[in-house]
């Protein structure tokens, strides 16, 4: 059994919704939203903050593929799109808005099921692959900062580069704060004293 | 003739002031003169021996210049003698044409006439003595009726040009008309299209080779018949009342216009033509040139083409409905897997579900197979194992081969310069499952079991290209050569479902790979597809 999900979902045919609504459930999952149109899928999806949306693509107002960039401008979350169309140009729009999956009408539940398990799972690894990033980006920048203070304390202290870096240890132990903090301090207090 | 001329005689004695007076002095002459005659014969004939283009026209020898002697003689006798009238006149222009017609040039008759004129001066002055005043005056007569002599050998020289320029007028237009009529006749004959002249009863005239082709008669065969024969019903009926109708109310139904009729040939056989008919009238008579070009193939063409376009409109249709069709299918769907969820508990209902489960998947797959015909083809080329398509596509038919008793094997031929065959081509490895899919689907559906299908894999060199034939051979019926003509073609089925679409779609995806599918009935009368595909697209 899979995990449950607060999901959203958009078709402009009312058998679509219901079925969706009924299926979604019987899978385990919490429908949040069901929209009939775009618009209205960006609105709920912006108070509702859902885990997953299931969207049509050809909807009166605004369309299922503009819809999902627009929910994901700031916090991404995983999309499915179901049409009944899958002519080049629209594959091509929704490879560019980080659409997931991709499902052509017809389908069945089992279509469905298949689909939701792999776009979370992707997508749990898009999001730690995305974490794992960020993080090594921050260890890069913390790393530079840090060198810019041992540089500081070379200079005003008089002290070797081991030396410095064991006395911004030494004081990060003592305040009980982590090394990147120190290091900004004193970098501040160097800019203050120029 | 000799009327004009001798008034044209007198009018050059007047011109000349020939007058009583000079005949006189001629008269005066003339005793003195006859005696000489001898002696001016024979040097004006031995002057012209002495110039040969003189006497080129002289070839009978020593007898012809006896007999030109007399003449001569005859002719100064005569010229002193007068008298001269309207006999005189026409005698002297006879002599004229004979040197014309025996091709003496004029300017040498001039030059002896001349020599003549000086030869008598000496006689006269010889006779007369130099001194004597009528000397003058008799040697003034005497020139004057030489002269007039002149102007008729130069009129009868002057009509030989007139006739001549005539006659050379003549043989020039009759030249030029024969050279058009050849030409004429070289381009009815040539001409691919049939050209046919009939007269006014529809009787036919003329039937060039064109026409002999097209219609499959022999010239002779039509000419004299009426060209109702040349027709289908109800034409041949009808054409008599058109020329009738035209001969008395001049309406015209189809002169000046081409168009497009049924023609008849001699084998029975009916065929479009384009007819256009011309109207010419030669001496009261009128006829009727009609020109026929056989639009058969034209038509065909045109239909084929109507044909295509109306594909291209159904394509066309067909793609929309496909897709819509899976929005409607989709709610379908929807729809029936809530209602299985509602009548879970009840095993007949569900029975019914799950057929209208199958009919509808049918019914997608039938609105998939004319999508994707229809649809324009997007491939991907990249370097396949047809071995392993062909595998996978078996391998997708699993749910169909289900409870089948089946012997399914592969088998790599060598060839020249290759022991065993290279299996790797590029390809759309999507399509062509989908080729080999289809292919085997027929297969299994037109088999009975035990069925025994085998794969045969050969390198082949097919128009300069490496390729790989691959051959799928099995142990049903075969194909009838009906089906073997027709079955890459739209909407041809021997079975009881499906579009009709499948093997053409097979078609064009091997196409589309640059290669070529056939049907065939193997050693043993069953069914064998055999595609090449080349190893590399081009």
């Amino acid at each position: 059994m899979t995990e449950s999900l607060k999901i959203a979902v958009a078709d402009d045919e009312v058998e679509m919704r219901d079925y969706l609504r009924e299926t979604l459930s019987l899978l385990g999952h919490h429908v949040i939203c069901v929209a009939d149109n775009g618009r209205q899928l960006v609105e709920r999806c912006s108070c509702e903050q859902p885990e997953l949306v299931i969207t049509d693509i050809k909807m009166p107002e605004l369309d299922g593929i503009d819809a999902a960039g627009q929910i994901c401008k700031d916090n991404p979350i995983p999309v499915i799109l179901i049409s009944a169309y899958h002519d080049h140009e629209l594959l091509e729009r929704a490879v560019l808005e980080h659409v997931l999956a991709y499902l052509v009408k017809p389908i069945k539940q089992a279509d469905l099921e298949i689909a939701i398990g792999l776009v979370m799972r992707r997508f749990k690894e898009f999001q730690a692959l995305h974490q794992q990033a960020d993080d090594l980006r921050q260890a890069l920048e913390d790393r530079k900062q840090i060198e810019r203070a041992k540089s500081v304390l070379m200079k005003r202290a008089g002290l070797d580069e081991a030396d410095a870096f064991r006395r911004l240890q030494k004081i990060s132990n003592d305040k009980n704060q982590k090394m990147i903090e120190i290091a900004r301090m004193i970098i501040t207090a160097e800019e203050a004293m120029q | 003739m000799q009327g004009r001329l001798y008034q044209h005689y007198r009018d050059i004695q007047r011109y000349i002031g020939w007058d009583e007076s000079d005949e006189q002095n001629i008269l005066l002459l003339l005793p003195k003169l006859i005696p000489h005659t001898p002696d001016l014969i024979s040097d004006f004939y031995n002057e012209i021996g002495k110039h040969p283009n003189a006497s080129q026209s002289i070839t009978g020898g020593e007898e012809q210049i006896l007999r030109l002697k007399k003449t001569l003689e005859q002719w100064f006798r005569e010229l002193l003698r007068g008298p001269y009238n309207e006999e005189y006149v026409s005698k002297r222009w006879k002599i004229g044409n004979t040197h014309v017609e025996s091709g003496v040039d004029q300017i040498y008759l001039i030059a002896s006439v001349s020599r003549m004129r000086w030869k008598l001066s000496e006689i006269v002055v010889e006779e007369f003595g130099e001194e004597n005043h009528c000397c003058s005056r008799l040697m003034d007569s005497l020139n004057k009726l030489l002269d007039l002599d002149l102007a008729i050998i130069e009129d009868s020289y002057q009509a030989e040009r007139v006739v001549r320029t005539q006659i050379a007028d003549r043989l020039e237009s009759e030249r030029s008309l024969q050279i058009r009529e050849a030409r004429l006749a070289a381009i009815v004959n040539t001409t691919v299209d049939g050209i046919i002249t009939i007269d006014e009863m529809g009787t036919i005239e003329t039937f060039n080779p064109a026409a002999e082709r097209i219609f499959g008669y022999r010239a002779e065969e039509t000419i004299g018949q009426n060209v109702a024969m040349l027709m289908p019903d109800p034409y041949t009926q009808e054409h008599d009342a058109y020329l009738s109708s035209y001969r008395e109310t001049g309406v015209e139904k189809i002169i000046g216009k081409g168009r497009e009729v049924k023609g008849l040939t001699k084998d029975g056989r009916i065929f479009d033509m384009e007819l256009s008919v011309s109207e010419v009238t030669v001496d009261d008579r009128r006829f009727f040139t009609g020109i026929v070009r056989d639009i058969s193939e034209r038509k065909r063409t045109e239909e084929k083409l109507l044909q295509s376009e109306r594909l291209a409109a159904i394509g066309k249709a067909m793609t929309g409905l496909a897709h819509e069709s899976r929005n409607a299918l989709q709610r379908s769907q929807a729809n029936l897997e809530m209602l299985i969820r509602r009548v879970q508990h009840q095993p007949e209902a569900i029975d019914l579900t799950n057929r209208i489960q199958i009919a509808q998947d049918d019914l997608h797959r039938l609105y998939e197979e004319v999508r994707e015909y229809a649809s324009p083809i997007r491939l991907s080329f990249q370097i396949c194992d047809v071995g392993k398509l062909i595998r996978e596509a078996w391998n997708n038919l699993s749910i169909r081969r289900n409870g089948r008793v089946i012997d399914f094997q592969e088998q790599e031929h060598p060839s020249e310069g290759r022991r065993i065959p290279r299996l790797k081509c590029q390809a759309d490895p999507f399509a062509m499952q989908r080729v080999f899919r289809n292919v085997l689907e027929n297969t299994l559906a037109a088999c009975e079991d035990p069925v025994e299908i085998e794969i045969h894999y050969t390198s082949k060199i097919i128009r300069n290209v490496p390729s790989l034939e691959i051959r799928i051979a099995d142990n049903g019926p075969g194909f009838d050569s009906e089906v073997r003509e027709r079955i890459f073609e739209e909407f041809f089925t021997t079975k009881t479902h499906g579009t009709g679409l499948g093997m053409a779609i097979c078609k064009r995806y091997v196409e589309a790979h640059q290669g070529t599918i056939d049907a065939n009935s193997g050693e043993s009368g069953c069914a064998e597809i055999i595609m090449t595909l080349p190893e590399k697209i081009s």
